[in-house]
């Protein structure tokens, strides 16, 4: 609705494309509890994928090996998050599952990202009738449940495997993208700056990807951070399925349908890497709303 | 930082959720408890409560609480007459006259006779039902091949056969098969490699040699009612399938017509003589004698000197008639039963469902939907008032039993709690008074044992054995060196499986379950000829005769014997020898990837080698075991009865159940020897030769004997535990006085 | 505004149809069949029963048969259970509604107080206090809410019943747990939606005129601050039939959720196709409720 009225500022944004990355940089940081939860998003991730190494080393814990013997103990010095029904340290399974949960997020976002600016751009630029039905396929796949889809999908292919589950989670999500991709590259696509491109002759795929997508890359990185922790619930909810990674594999999806399952018994199963995940959802939300306010002149405080 | 709150309110919420219940008993005990009313949680919703279509663990506890039968569950699990007052068997086994108590009668006052149980056995045979329970029948004279639909009573003399002979249809001749099979052998040959023609397809369905059609509209009614009291017309012209004759002179016809709709079908009698069309009568089909002990499909050899006669007969000579099974009524209270080969399972079977009736007029009626509560008939102590889809049934006392004097209940509700931890819950909040054994979250059960509480178990928790197997299987064309079957066996220490799960589990190494030795009494020891410290499990058998089965030890843990085996196994297979493989198991109970887990790391440990896991849907496991797509599967088999047969059954050649594909002309040998055998001792001794080869050629890894858990309040009385899990719950009562007996 | 509704509605049965399509030929490209049993029956008893739901005949004949049922609104039986689609449908799909109205509504007032209170202390300890337990709500997955809840309030205190769902008492704990993550979002939108509006100029005028805060808030930039709230809930209904999954798991709720799962793990086509064709015409229906509504809402699009 009021797309138009925000169009004016845009063009003359793009003549001094720097400001607006320093301008956005500069509110960023003035939003402390933004910066707050990228620093613990990051120090989470470092955590997950070099704690392990560090287990290892110093102390030999590798979260695979089991002890029967041991089994569930409640947190202890020799365990910090204790140990799960097979003995195996909590904490190491934590930060293994923190690293297929992070990657899982990243590469379908990633996957969603290709797909959807691709899909969105081209659908708005071309326009017309192309426009048209490449709106509707993104409508009737909005209709599916896609939840649905995903069980049905990874029935249909019988697999578990990581690279299915992240194409299949990107393929739910790219959507959104699409949508938003779209709606930004329309209300650019007949700016001077594409008019004049148009008129020195550059090629229509060179004015689409190297000059309209870019001006659009604010709220695409915004929805971006903001589909990551979307595709950890989803990864999550999927293990409660029992559809998640495969054991001895464990993401804290499945991490978490397990302590779920044990809250009764052993609730430290649920709360460790509950207590990451929630964190690391949170911090990524909260970051990616901190970069819409920086980012995304349409909510800029005034 | 203040994302930290939230969720150290959460951790709060949860260390305050898990505190455990600190008393006697899990749930919540109720000090003067309603004394006519059990509620019960039930595992979850059955899609049938039809004693023919039932095979859920779900629906056969309902269905036998509402349905009476020859015989119900005594206390032990075991049969205990009820309608069939007293029977005769013959010398060689083969022939059940039952004598049937004349007071029996449906919840519609129509008196239960000889006839409802031959019509019952003959619909779970009819193909047409459709039924899962029909396995047990194929034992029946002819039962198997009226399942297939291949067996035809001959109505006119013709060729070699004459009226009343009873046939074996081999294949329907159509115009094509029958043109290339005069063709020479070579060209017939290249026809029947190329195109697939010219092949008879075994299981191919065939002409209907029942269809009928009438030029006039179809009445369909009860038995010698008049038209005017019909429930349904059919059109005329329209193909109905001939399913019984009826009627003092076989002068009536019982029809089934596939009408579609919520029922996709309806039954009825008409008049015979209304039909004027047989639209397959001129069907030419190649026909056979049936050889008298010869079952098809039951890999028994032939007799040599048995000829059949064969030949060829259309549609209008054949008719599949409920006449040729080996159910016969004598009188409206004497049932005869006739088996192909000496049966010692008949008795076992009484209280089955499939000798459970059901009632003819309300089936016809609505084939699909006669078990709602506005349409059902039940012959049973309790019978059906409100269903609550995926919910609750309730169930009241039914005056029309004839032995409703005993049943002490008045009420029955079942909830149908599929999730684990919710009926756990349920019970501990006072929601039911008891839960069914099999549903039981495995989490809770470090808690309910006294593991986790360092202490005794909680009063109102009860393990004890169960009648299944766990066990691990082998495709053998996969792994197809014994030696490398042995090595993972004598690899596997079964002892740390109960530590694992927590439930009381029976580790073994033997394929046949149950009770470990040690449990046993000093009488019942005797019985099996053991002492006290022979290892493994008895099978107590009290039916046909009373004996005992004492399984061979199989393949126990080994460690140096599996190094032998391993060694010997890479001798022999040389670079096929599979380094790394696959364990597939199934999702939805946490148990299998705990086991396969387990496995995967004892196996590296043990023999070094590198073991990947699979889990799979449920059905798509299922497919790819049957389809042979697996290296190492995990299964479980659950026996009806105790008795080695039962069990040992799924491992002959190419039985539908046997996913290992082993083949084993020993084992094959020793349990024919077994089924042929009229002495039931010494059948037991056949039986276990033949597990014994089954064990030492290792297609299998047993891996524990399942254990059933209860959950039960202290005031539930005869509730019975026992080892089939046969409950009989109609006999359960309340004691409102239970708190005084406790401090007794 | 006509147009765009008679639009709206043919591009829905086109979404019907798609959606029809697809997941008939899907599930039964995945392995195993309904009839598949850890217990076989003979082939030809097999075959018997496959040939009683048309599964014998050709794929496009049974397609055929399915898109001619569809058109007069007939879905098919099951082949789990002696049920039709419809009557599946007619048994679970009040109880989710009765779930999925209670949660929407616990979401809605909730979510909306917080969103409101954020925007009119903007930047306050209230606004972040609020804001992050949103988003605490959108973080944490409710098969963890539900088990805690469970554990709190009906096994430690002992107030609400764990299981099943008869009175409004065990109602509270499943609506809540199904709500809490749409009361985040709504919260989230309604505050950014309201500290739009409340730049308008419309709402520079009311402030201008000397009207206090409250009246400009409650009377004049709410309704429009709340449109996307409108938008939302369209697909939040439909979200909270299929994504009620879950919590109709935890707390053994009969409705319609079960039936997304169940059909395809036990590979019953006709319940998969039936109760997606059914969620899309719901879906179709409460997005073209929300056209009507956003109409009604916004003057700007009244006046088209």
């Amino acid at each position: 609705m009021s797309q138009t009225q925000e169009s004016a500022p845009r063009a003359s944004q793009h003549q001094k494309p720097k400001s607006l990355w320093a301008d956005a940089w500069r509110r960023l940081k003035k939003n402390r509890m933004a910066v707050s939860c990228g620093l613990l998003f990051f120090a989470i991730a470092f955590f997950c994928f070099v704690g392990p190494l560090i287990a290892k080393l110093l102390v030999g814990l590798d979260g695979t090996s089991q002890n029967p013997a041991l089994g569930a103990t409640a947190p202890s010095w020799s365990h910090w998050m204790g140990t799960d029904s097979l003995g195996r340290d909590m904490m190491v399974r934590t930060m293994q599952g923190g690293q297929i949960a992070i990657t899982v997020g990243l590469v379908a976002t990633a996957t969603a990202l290709i797909i959807g600016v691709a899909w969105g751009a081209t659908a708005a630029y071309v326009g017309g009738r192309t426009d048209e039905i490449m709106m509707r396929i993104v409508d009737v796949m909005y209709a599916f449940p896609n939840v649905v889809f995903v069980i049905v999908i990874m029935a249909v292919l019988d697999t578990q495997s990581l690279v299915v589950l992240f194409a299949l989670l990107g393929a739910i999500t790219w959507l959104n993208m699409a949508r938003i991709v779209r709606g930004q590259v329309m209300s650019l696509r007949n700016q001077e700056f594409v008019e004049a491109a148009r008129a020195i002759g550059v090629s229509n795929a060179n004015i689409l990807f190297r000059h309209i997508v870019p001006n659009t890359a604010g709220p695409i990185i915004v929805y971006a951070t903001l589909s990551i922790p979307t595709v950890m619930l989803l990864e999550a909810f999927l293990s409660f399925l029992g559809l998640g990674v495969q054991a001895p594999q464990a993401s804290w999806g499945t991490l978490v349908t397990e302590g779920a399952d044990m809250i009764a018994v052993y609730p430290w199963i649920l709360v460790g890497p509950g207590l990451v995940m929630g964190l690391t959802i949170f911090a990524l939300n909260f970051l990616g709303d901190g970069l819409r306010d920086a980012l995304d002149p349409q909510t800029r405080k005034d | 930082m203040q994302g930290t709150r939230p969720a150290v309110a959460a951790l709060a919420v949860v260390l305050a959720a898990c505190s455990l219940p600190d008393g006697d008993y899990f749930g919540e005990v109720d000090e003067n408890p309603d004394p006519t009313h059990l509620r019960w949680c039930n595992s979850g919703e059955p899609e049938y409560i039809d004693t023919a279509m039932t095979t859920s663990t779900t629906g056969v506890p309902l269905i036998h609480i509402m349905f009476d039968g020859l015989a119900e569950y005594a206390l032990d699990g075991s049969p205990k007459p009820t309608i069939a007052q007293d029977w005769e068997v013959s010398e060689d086994r083969r022939t059940f006259t039952f004598h049937l108590r004349d007071d029996a009668k449906w919840s519609n006052g129509r008196p239960l006779t000889a006839h409802d149980f031959r019509y019952h056995i003959a619909r779970i045979l009819q193909p047409e039902t459709g039924s899962r329970n029909a396995e047990q029948l194929w034992r029946l004279k002819n039962g198997l091949n009226f399942n297939r639909g291949r067996v035809r009573l001959v109505t006119a003399d013709s060729g070699d056969f004459e009226e009343g002979d009873i046939v074996e249809i081999i294949q329907e001749i159509d115009p094509l098969t029958q043109a290339v099979s005069e063709l020479p052998d070579e060209v017939r040959s290249l026809f029947a490699n190329m195109f697939g023609v010219g092949v008879a397809d075994p299981g191919a369905a065939i002409a209907n040699s029942n269809a009928r059609t009438s030029s006039e509209t179809l009445n369909l009614r009860d038995l010698g009612d008049d038209q005017a009291d019909a429930y349904e017309t059919i059109p005329p012209g329209a193909e109905v399938t001939l399913i019984e004759l009826g009627g003092g002179d076989r002068d009536w016809a019982y029809v089934y017509y596939p009408m579609g709709g919520a029922d996709l079908g309806i039954y009825g009698w008409v008049p015979v003589d209304k039909f004027d069309g047989e639209p397959n009568a001129d069907v030419e089909f190649v026909v056979r004698e049936i050889e008298p002990e010869h079952v098809p499909g039951e890999n028994l050899e032939r007799d040599p000197d048995f000829e059949p006669r064969e030949g060829t007969l259309t549609g209008s000579e054949l008719l599949m008639d409920p006449e040729v099974l080996g159910v016969k009524v004598l009188d409206d209270h004497t049932l005869v039963l006739e088996t192909h080969r000496p049966s010692q399972h008949i008795e076992n079977l009484m209280s089955s469902r499939i000798f459970r009736p059901t009632p003819r007029e309300a089936v016809s009626r609505n084939p699909r939907r006669w078990t709602e509560p506005q349409n059902i008939v039940t012959s049973g102590p309790f019978h059906l008032t409100e269903w609550y889809e995926r919910d609750r049934m309730e169930f009241e006392a039914s005056p029309t039993f004839w032995d409703a004097d005993n049943i002490r209940l008045e009420r029955f509700t079942s909830y149908q709690i599929d999730q684990q931890a919710a009926a756990a819950n349920y019970y501990r909040t006072g929601g039911c008074s008891a839960m069914t054994s099999n549903n039981m979250p495995s989490s809770f059960l470090p808690v309910l044992s006294g593991d986790k509480r360092g202490g005794d178990p909680y009063k109102d928790y009860t393990v004890a054995p169960y009648l299944g197997i766990y066990y691990m299987m082998f495709n053998v064309e996969e792994f197809d060196n014994v030696h490398l079957r042995r090595a993972l066996n004598f690899a596997t220490d079964r002892t740390e499986i109960p530590r694992m799960l927590h439930g009381g589990e029976i580790p073994t190494s033997q394929f046949n379950p149950g009770t470990p030795i040690e449990d046993l009494s000093a009488e019942e020891r005797a019985r099996c000829g053991v002492d006290e410290d022979h290892e493994g499990v008895a099978l107590l058998i009290e039916e046909p005769v009373e004996s005992c089965y004492v399984p061979p030890e199989g393949l126990g843990y080994d460690p140096e014997r599996a190094q032998e085996e391993l060694a010997l196994a890479r001798e022999q297979m040389g670079e096929d020898f599979p380094e790394s493989f696959t364990i597939r198991y199934n999702q939805g109970a946490e148990g299998h990837q705990i086991i396969a887990q387990y496995l995967q790391h004892e196996w590296k440990k043990e023999l070094g080698l590198d073991v990947s896991l699979q889990s799979q849907e449920w059905q798509t496991y299922l497919q790819s075991t049957a389809d042979g797509n697996f290296e190492v599967g995990r299964l479980g088999w659950i026996g009806s009865f105790p008795g080695p047969s039962e069990m040992l059954r799924i491992f002959r050649c190419g039985a539908p159940n046997n996913r290992t594909r082993w083949c084993n002309d020993d084992f094959e040998h020793h349990y024919t020897e077994g089924l042929r055998e009229p002495d039931y001792k010494k059948r037991l001794e056949h039986l276990r030769e033949a597990e014994e080869v089954l064990l030492e050629d290792a297609p299998i890894l047993p891996t524990h004997v399942y254990t059933q858990k209860h959950l039960q309040k202290p005031y539930v009385r005869d509730l019975a535990i026992n080892l089939p899990d046969n409950v009989p719950h109609h006999r359960a009562w309340i004691d409102p006085d239970w708190a005084e007996r406790e401090e007794d | 505004m006509l147009k765009l509704l008679i639009n709206r509605l043919i591009g829905g049965i086109f979404v019907i149809f798609a959606v029809a399509t697809f997941s008939f030929f899907v599930l039964r490209a995945a392995p195993g069949g309904p009839f598949d049993d850890e217990v076989s029956v003979p082939e030809q008893v097999q075959r018997n029963i496959e040939a009683q739901y048309h599964l014998d005949e050709p794929l496009l004949q049974q397609y055929g048969r399915f898109l001619s049922g569809l058109v007069r609104l007939d879905l098919g039986h099951s082949m789990q259970r002696p049920q039709t689609v419809w009557e599946i449908v007619a048994q679970s799909f009040p109880v989710s509604v009765q779930l999925g109205v209670l949660a929407l509504a616990f979401a809605t007032i909730f979510g909306v107080g917080l969103g409101v209170l954020a925007a009119s202390r903007q930047n306050s300890i209230i606004d972040h206090g609020a804001m992050s337990f949103a988003l605490f709500g959108i973080s944490v997955p409710s098969f963890v809410l539900g088990p805690i809840l469970i554990g709190f309030f009906s096994l430690q205190l002992g107030w609400l019943p764990p299981a099943r769902f008869e009175g409004f008492s065990s109602m509270i704990l499943p609506s809540a747990t199904l709500g809490l993550i749409f009361m985040g979002i709504i919260a989230r939108l309604s505050r950014s939606g309201l500290l739009e509006t409340l730049r308008q100029d419309y709402v520079r005028t009311a402030r201008a005129k000397g009207l206090s805060e409250r009246t400009v808030v409650w009377k004049h930039a709410i309704r429009l601050g709340l449109l996307p709230v409108v938008t939302f809930l369209g697909p939040a209904a439909a979200a909270l039939i299929t994504g009620s999954f879950v919590v109709e798991q935890i707390f053994q709720i009969p409705g319609l959720g079960f039936y997304f799962v169940a059909s395809i793990t036990e590979r019953d086509y006709p319940v998969l196709s039936g109760v997606l064709v059914f969620y899309s015409i719901f879906l179709v229906a409460l997005n073209f409720a929300v056209d009507v509504a956003y109409g009604f809402l916004d003057p700007r699009i009244r006046g088209r």
